[in-house]
């Protein structure tokens, strides 16, 4: 539908492309949409903008430019620090433009101003050092932003858990709280991402399979190592096996021991319960 | 004197931007503040620790809700669900009022996230007071507007910020938020003199104001919120307390954030200009 102000609409998106360009303003006035929008601005952009006593023209608008790049892109860094620690800032910060400007923010929502910068890192994004280690720290850092804003819900409590008769556990299907997720890496990225959060200096590591959990308790974001058994047994669970083929699925895994897993399920389950994971079990 | 605000709305006195790392400070403190005024886009789309900390601290002090993106003059269509949303948040947390700003935040479906300006003329004029009235009546209260600091002017416009935003209140039946600090930054940025701004300007429709520190480069100022409020906009505020009367006030502070106490201590600084107006005020009705 076109705009009832048709002037007001090209001077919105022609100051919108000006400012968001990320070579700055003056490059963004002469992209063909910027021209197709307001031409006379690229002749002598005093068309368009006044000059101040102190200021030209561009440097007015390059202002809006400056504030834009720098404000979205402290927002990345404040949601993916140990992506930062790897990169270092100046890769970091080139890369976080580079992403902007190809995914430019469409919700008025900041927390889902960094949704897809795991997938462009890895899919994207030009030589990134390390780039299946790092995509993968980038990928933890997204999901604890994800399960921070979770919907809340209510958790299953010792009443209801202690009602489900022993012999309906096997039928049983859990479902667990918005604020999970299970994640499985190629590296072992939780010990990284700690020892970054420790102010340690550690080297990118080798790969190493490791899995972890994130879940929300007492509104803080936490992350579980999990064992592999763990993290076989989990994600069958939640894919909505019930807990028997959850178990047998899990048992039947290449070098993992029925007799162990048997002896030790109750205790994880009683943890996961306990840190009120479990939203409901149906049986 | 005191220019009542036309609906009545209260003085809430003097009172802070609610910020996260103030969070535990209040709850384990409960401080003695009049008021907090939150960023609405904070506490939605969340059901995280915000809106769990918000929920305790709207069961003690008022809240007011100043948003950053309805983008009420771009010329995309009104997001009438973020409106909703606003509306339950609003009635979540009992907010006095609403508002945002006198700017447009994004188009074409793409958000900028910062306060754009509108070229102030006649097109723009019509353009908000008609966005102005469906989010009013989506709402189903008054918004509360904010002048915004800009940093261009645009050669289309062929009316001045305050003459525009005192047009578009009485067009619109909206009420302002008089943002003293991006008065000076304005005014500095466009070469005017802020005291000539605020001459004429619709106190009647003023219900809260705006103070914060702000970066000064040289060339230009930037509204950056980082710092302690400067002499100058100190006396614009002494002014408009004097001229208008007593307003809401609320101090503004978002980067380098230090600890509650010296923001609170920097808020405080407002009640001498608030005394000096009831004093004022007392002294006209005695003559």
């Amino acid at each position: 539908m076109e705009s009832e102000s048709p002037q007001l609409d090209r001077i919105e998106r022609w100051m919108l492309a000006a400012v968001t360009h990320p070579n700055g303003a003056a490059e963004g006035l002469r992209t063909p949409e910027a021209l197709s929008l307001l031409p006379e601005a690229a002749r002598d952009l005093e068309n368009v903008v006044l000059p101040s006593k102190n200021m030209s023209s561009e440097e007015r608008l390059q202002v809006y430019a400056n504030m834009y790049y720098w404000r979205l892109i402290d927002i990345l860094f404040e949601e993916h620090k140990t992506t930062h620690h790897i990169l270092g800032a100046d890769l970091f910060c080139d890369l976080a433009r580079d992403y902007l400007h190809r995914h430019p923010s469409r919700s008025k929502n900041l927390a889902l101003l960094g949704s897809s910068f795991p997938a462009y890192l890895a899919e994207e994004a030009w030589d990134v050092p390390h780039r299946d280690f790092v995509v993968e720290v980038a990928r933890l850092e997204r999901a604890t932003e994800e399960v921070f804003d979770a919907l809340r819900s209510p958790s299953i409590d010792k009443e209801e858990l202690a009602a489900i008769p022993p012999e309906s556990w096997a039928d049983a299907k859990l479902e667990f709280i918005p604020a999970t997720r299970l994640l499985s890496f190629k590296y072992p990225v939780n010990a990284y991402v700690q020892a970054v959060k420790d102010g340690e200096e550690p080297e990118v590591p080798e790969p190493a399979p490791s899995w972890v959990l994130l879940y929300r308790h007492d509104w803080r974001v936490w992350r579980s190592d999990l064992t592999r058994p763990q993290a076989i047994l989990l994600e069958s669970l939640r894919r909505g096996d019930s807990l028997g083929e959850a178990l047998a699925h899990t048992a039947s895994q290449p070098g993992i021991d029925g007799d162990a897993l048997a002896a030790d399920v109750g205790g994880w389950f009683q943890k996961w319960t306990g840190l009120d994971l479990i939203r409901s079990i149906l049986v | 004197m005191t220019i009542p605000n036309r609906w009545g709305l209260p003085d809430l006195g003097l009172g802070m931007g609610l910020r996260t790392v103030h969070y535990q400070h209040i709850l384990e403190h409960w401080p003695s503040i009049d008021w907090f005024e939150i960023i609405s886009e904070n506490y939605i789309d969340t059901e995280g620790r915000p809106i769990w900390y918000l929920d305790q601290i709207a069961e003690r002090y008022p809240i007011v809700m100043h948003g950053v993106s309805m983008s009420i003059g771009s010329t995309d269509p009104i997001d009438v669900p973020f409106l909703k949303k606003l509306k339950a948040l609003a009635e979540r947390v009992n907010a006095v009022w609403l508002g945002d700003h006198v700017c447009w935040t994004g188009v074409a479906g793409i958000n900028g996230h910062d306060l754009y300006p509108v070229p102030y003329n006649e097109e723009s004029l019509r353009h908000m007071v008609d966005r102005i009235r469906i989010a009013q009546d989506i709402l189903e209260r008054p918004l509360v507007l904010e002048n915004p600091s800009t940093y261009l002017t645009f050669r289309s416009s062929t009316i001045s910020e305050p003459e525009f935003i005192a047009r578009m209140a009485e067009e619109s039946d909206c009420a302002l938020l008089l943002d003293v600090n991006n008065v000076y930054v304005t005014c500095r940025n466009h070469d005017l003199d802020p005291n000539e701004y605020l001459e004429g300007f619709p106190y009647d429709r003023v219900v809260q104001i705006h103070l914060a520190g702000h970066t000064d480069k040289g060339t230009h100022c930037i509204d950056t919120h980082d710092d302690h409020v400067i002499d100058e906009v100190w006396e614009l505020y002494r002014r408009v307390m004097a001229e208008a009367g007593n307003r809401a006030t609320l101090l503004e502070w978002d980067d380098k954030i230090p600890q509650f106490e010296v923001v609170h201590d920097e808020v405080r600084k407002a009640e001498r200009f608030r005394q000096a107006a009831t004093a004022s005020e007392e002294a006209g009705h005695g003559i």
